[in-house]
Order: C-alpha cells, then sequence, then structure tokens
C-alpha cells in the first residue's frame, strides 16, 4: 500500500467514526427528549384538567341564586338548603359531562351533589356518599344503578377525574367545597 | 477496471453516508421545531383563559376581574376584535337561565370560521381541532344579575 492509499484509508475511517458519533448522539438526544415529554405528559393532562375542574367552580360558586349567589346559598346552609343546593347543582351542570359537588361543614356535616341524577333520587338516598365511578363498568352511583345504564355511550370512554377545591369562610369556620369532574 | 468505474465505487458509500446524515438531521430538526408547535390542547387552553379570565367579556371595577359574571355591555364584536387570532377562532354563546331577561347572543371572533358545515374536527394539516365548554355564569346587564350559561367554542388550525 502506497503512502497516498494509507492516508485515504486513515481519512475515510475517522470519517465513518466521526458519523456513527453523530448518529449515536442524535438518536440519546431524540431517546431523552422523548422521555421527558412522555414523564411530562400526563402531568400536563392533569394541570389541564384541574384547571378546567377549578374555572368550572368559580362560575358554580359566583352563579346567582334565589337567596344570593350559589356560595351564598352554600355558606347560610343550616341542613334545611341541602335540597336547595343540590337542585341548583343538578340545574347548572346540565350541560357538563360527570361533576360531583361535596360539601364539608365545619362542623362535621357534609353534602353530596351529582349531575345528570334528578335531585329527587339524590335527596331521597342522603348521605349520598359513594364516589364518582371511575371504571365505565363495576362502578354504581347513588342510586345503585351501574354506571352506563344511563345510555351512555361508553365505547371510548375513558374517566379521567379532576378535582378543584374551595374554601368558603363562615362564621364557625372554613367550609371546604370540592367538585370532581370526569372529562 | 477503468479509473473512473474504481473512484465511483469509492465514492458510493460516502454519498449513502451524507444521504443518511442529511435524514438524520433534517428529522431532528423537524422533531424539535415542531413539538412544540402540536400542543393543540394547550393553545386551545390557553385562548380559552385568557378570554375567560381577561377583561374582554368579564365584568371589571377597576384593576379586578370578576371572572364569571359576564357584563353583558362588553359582550360585543368590537370586544371580541381585540381576541382575533390567526389560526385560532372562538365563538361565545350567552343563554340566559329561567326568569333572566337577557337576550340570548353570539358573537365570534371570526364569524366565517363557525358557518354550518365548516366547524368539525379533522387530523392533519390544514385541519382543525375543536373544543367546546359550557360555564354557569352571572349575567350582568346593567344593575340586572341573573343566572345563565355561557358556551364557548374554540376552534384552532391544525399546523
Amino acid at each position: 500500500m502506497n503512502r497516498r492509499a494509507s492516508v485515504d484509508m486513515m481519512t475515510d475511517i475517522f470519517s465513518i467514526l466521526v458519523f456513527v458519533l453523530i448518529v449515536i448522539v442524535a438518536l440519546v438526544l431524540l431517546l431523552i427528549d422523548a422521555k421527558k415529554l412522555q414523564s411530562e405528559k400526563p402531568q400536563l393532562d392533569e394541570d389541564l384538567r384541574a384547571q378546567k375542574a377549578a374555572t368550572f367552580l368559580i362560575s358554580l360558586l359566583r352563579t346567582p341564586t334565589p337567596q344570593g349567589t350559589f356560595a351564598d346559598l352554600i355558606i347560610i346552609n343550616d341542613g334545611r338548603q341541602d335540597a336547595e343546593i343540590v337542585r341548583t347543582f343538578v340545574d347548572l351542570t346540565k350541560s357538563t359531562n360527570k361533576a360531583r359537588l361535596v360539601i364539608k361543614y365545619p362542623d362535621g356535616r357534609m353534602l353530596y351533589a351529582m349531575s345528570g341524577i334528578s335531585p329527587e333520587a339524590q335527596t331521597a338516598n342522603a348521605p349520598l356518599i359513594q364516589p364518582l365511578p371511575v371504571k365505565p363498568t363495576g362502578g354504581r352511583d347513588i342510586t345503585g344503578r351501574a354506571f352506563g345504564d344511563y345510555g351512555e355511550d361508553l365505547s371510548s370512554y375513558t374517566p379521567q377525574p379532576s378535582i378543584a377545591k374551595a374554601q368558603l369562610p363562615s362564621g364557625s369556620g372554613n367550609i371546604q367545597v370540592e367538585l370532581e369532574m370526569m372529562s | 477496471m477503468r479509473r473512473g468505474q474504481a473512484e465511483m465505487l469509492s465514492w458510493m458509500p460516502r454519498l449513502i453516508m451524507v444521504a443518511v446524515a442529511v435524514v438524520i438531521i433534517v428529522s431532528i430538526v423537524y422533531v424539535y421545531t415542531q413539538r412544540d408547535l402540536k400542543a393543540e390542547q394547550m393553545h386551545r387552553a390557553a385562548y380559552l383563559y385568557r378570554i375567560y379570565y381577561s377583561d374582554v367579556i368579564m365584568f371589571s371595577q377597576g384593576a379586578r376581574i370578576y371572572p364569571g359574571i359576564v357584563d353583558m355591555a362588553k359582550f360585543n364584536q368590537e370586544r371580541m376584535d381585540l381576541m382575533t387570532y390567526e389560526k385560532t377562532f372562538a365563538q361565545l354563546k350567552v343563554s340566559p337561565g329561567q326568569g333572566c331577561a337577557v337576550q340570548q347572543k353570539t358573537i365570534y371572533t371570526n364569524k366565517l370560521a363557525f358557518e354550518e358545515g365548516k366547524v368539525w374536527q379533522l387530523q392533519g394539516a390544514g385541519g382543525r381541532n375543536l373544543e367546546n365548554v359550557v360555564y354557569p355564569v352571572t349575567l350582568k346587564d346593567g344593575t340586572r344579575e341573573c343566572a345563565g350559561t355561557l358556551n364557548i367554542t374554540i376552534v384552532r388550525t391544525n399546523q
């Protein structure tokens, strides 16, 4: 092998090595990026759902009722307004996905309201402590019927609950209000 | 073998290497420039909350804004023109609740985008993605306040 051929071969080997290095670095960068995005996506989705629920809760609490805003109604409730709160909640959430409101009073009382179910059925079954169904099958609503018995198309349904919380000040302490929404 | 043929043969692997390197570099550039643009959900949410939490249609006193209380004096086309954006369009519709004297009204950032038959979801470039949300709101018309709903539809053109 003459000197020139040897130099050419060395140059080619060096080029191949540099090329392989570029490919490896590129693949590693893409892999790291994909992993990072993959790990961030669930949190991002959760943040968006939480923001959606929080925005809905703000609107809900400010909505006027005959006794002032919905928040006022919750604050003045001494137990006699339970049915009205449930009725108002069901009425205001007619056009939303499944949602549930949990109100915890400082004296230990709790009030639950669920959208899409008649207020009478809910108040007759108080206290309503069943959680929102997390699976299309197997879950039971507050009336005891299996989730999906209302004729909903659940073929592509994947429940994604998100919770927004608020505190309403009252004379005897803070009232905790939780809105759980399924998106 | 002629010298020309020999040179061509020696250059073939180099050309293939260069082609592969170009493909890899183009792919990387494409991935890194497009990944942030394909967050339709984020774009829609940002636009939606800009409408909801700003004073564009919501009642405000001084610097304080009251999200959830729609000021009907602001609920007009001129205010929506403030929200005009090239790729994203909004349709806002207020509907009065029972016993509320406020008129049902719909305003748009771009009415043409919401003409019948134009609002659908379509994957791919040139297609659209949309989101519809309904909030219970207070409709404030002068000194009168009553319950109603605010229906917001956001349509975004795919990148």
